[in-house]
């Protein structure tokens, strides 16, 4: 290396470290802030349920509540609560699975999305009905089919530190 | 890139011993070392010469123990080709079975998609980790991820351009968003680069070859703008995932692994970088670089988890529901 190129290299050399230090500050923080973030994922998780969970229960009570009017006097408007209760549900269901759970709940929101598949399959049949009374005929396997999806639900909830759902709710 | 006052004013390879080979090759547009020839190509008296270039390079131009017919390079060279396949591999069965349960539709672009980002993104790193390490033995992966990433992209197109559900028909399929037309840029851009990536295209076309393979930095900025418009500031499917959406956020992987790539191919830098490795203070580079580094790698960590993921659930026939 000659006198001058020695020179120069200082000057040189600042600018090359700074180049790679200054960004490497940046990524620095960058990793200190993943660290907490990454921690919060499980919280992240429990908002992604609860804010599936939430509107498909509100629209899933006044329904139901809906259908518990109808199938004494209104097999029509019977059939059409139980449809927006299937489709409450499938809606439901389909953006569940997008979600990755933690290993503790996963299997619990595959036997869920399962049993709500079971239930959504019955309320189907049930909406084949050509009489109130046929229609009511199902409802002691609707009590059935709830209570798989609630025991799903409890665990689910429990897992993810949240209170228990009243009645068929998630 | 030959200029005075660059790294190559430090590198031993300059010496013109190593360039006067009758299989003398040319770097790529992005290779800061043009003078060395590629591996490939060298025979056995260049190689004395060239082992005392790294330790790790003549390490790597030894046979291997094992199988001894095999220098350790061309073992390493072979597994380390092999993750290119894996977007094809995974798509495989979506092909074959003609769009079961929509599954092409669904996830297509984010098994070949993906593929197509990681095998570009792992090409443009070579240059940068020849600069880091001061080995070249893996120079040759680059051609090669070069090579597929404009395959994958060409088989990301078409498959595209038959399966995807959006409205216009073919055209719409190709380019009926923002994000679909730089997307279909690129793989216009990346043709040329593609078909000349070859040394017999590299003799033919002399100095032009370069200035085609420089289009490289065209597709670099179309990916980011790409994937910039496909998840903005929001990861694109909406409320899905693991509780990690920054994580996952397209836009953000791109940049923390460009960023390093970009900043190690500036001449200041890689002047520094040489110096110090010059003057046996090497541990300095990587104490400098380790938060990028690890950065890069987090973020690499995550396409890969979406191309592994979404591609098992294409192999499943197990699509994502969106």
């Amino acid at each position: 290396m000659n006198e001058e190129t020695g020179a120069q290299a200082p000057a040189r050399n600042i600018s090359g470290f700074l180049l790679i230090a200054v960004p490497s500050v940046v990524a620095m923080v960058l990793l200190i802030l993943a660290v907490p973030y990454y921690a919060g994922a499980s919280a992240r998780i429990t908002s992604l349920y609860t804010n599936l969970a939430d509107p498909a229960d509100h629209a899933l009570t006044a329904e139901v509540d809906g259908y518990a009017l109808d199938e004494h006097h209104n097999l029509a408007a019977a059939k059409l609560d139980l449809s927006k209760v299937v489709k409450t549900q499938a809606s439901f269901d389909n953006q569940l699975g997008e979600i990755t759970f933690p290993p503790a709940p996963d299997p619990h929101v595959d036997l869920l999305i399962a049993a709500d598949q079971k239930r959504i399959k019955l309320f189907k049949l049930q909406m084949q009905a050509t009489t109130l009374r046929k229609l009511r005929a199902f409802d002691a396997r609707d009590e059935a089919a709830n209570a798989a999806v609630e025991e799903q639900v409890r665990i689910i909830r429990q897992d993810l530190g949240l209170p228990a759902a009243s009645g068929a709710l998630y | 890139m030959s200029q005075k006052g660059t790294i190559q004013g430090h590198y031993p390879y300059q010496d013109p011993s190593y360039a006067a080979g009758p299989y003398q090759d040319v770097g790529y547009a992005d290779d800061d070392y043009q003078e060395a020839f590629y591996p490939e190509y060298e025979d056995q008296g260049q190689l004395e010469l060239k082992t005392k270039r790294s330790s790790v390079d003549a390490w790597m131009a030894q046979p291997s123990t094992t199988l001894p017919r095999f220098k350790r390079r061309t073992i390493a060279l072979f597994f380390l080709r092999l993750p290119a396949f894996l977007p094809w591999f995974f798509i495989m069965r979506g092909w074959y079975s003609l769009n079961a349960k929509d599954v092409l539709t669904l996830a297509e672009a984010d098994v070949l998609g993906t593929g197509g980002e990681f095998t570009f993104l792992i090409a443009v790193s070579i240059t940068p980790l020849i600069t880091l390490t001061g080995s070249r033995w893996f120079a040759p992966l680059r051609r090669w991820y070069g090579i597929f990433f404009a395959l994958i992209g060409i088989s990301d197109a078409t498959t595209a351009a038959i399966t995807t559900s959006f409205d216009g028909g073919v055209f719409g399929r190709l380019a009926g968003h923002t994000f679909l037309v730089t997307g279909f840029l690129i793989v216009l851009i990346a043709g040329p680069v593609l078909l000349t990536a070859n040394t017999p295209a590299q003799r033919r076309l002399g100095t032009y070859w370069k200035k085609i393979q420089k289009l490289t930095y065209i597709v670099w900025g179309m990916i980011v703008l790409h994937l910039a418009l496909l998840d903005g500031f929001h990861p694109f499917d909406g409320p899905q995932g693991d509780g990690d959406p920054v994580f996952h956020q397209r836009f953000y992987q791109i940049v923390a692994i460009s960023v390093p790539l970009v900043i190690l191919r500036l001449p200041p830098v890689r002047r520094w970088i040489t110096d110090k490795r010059a003057a046996g203070q090497q541990w300095k580079v990587w104490c400098t670089i380790a938060p990028m580094a690890a950065l890069y790698l987090l973020a690499f960590a995550f396409i890969m988890n979406e191309e592994i993921f979404t591609g098992l659930q294409v192999m499943t026939l197990n699509p994502p529901a969106n």
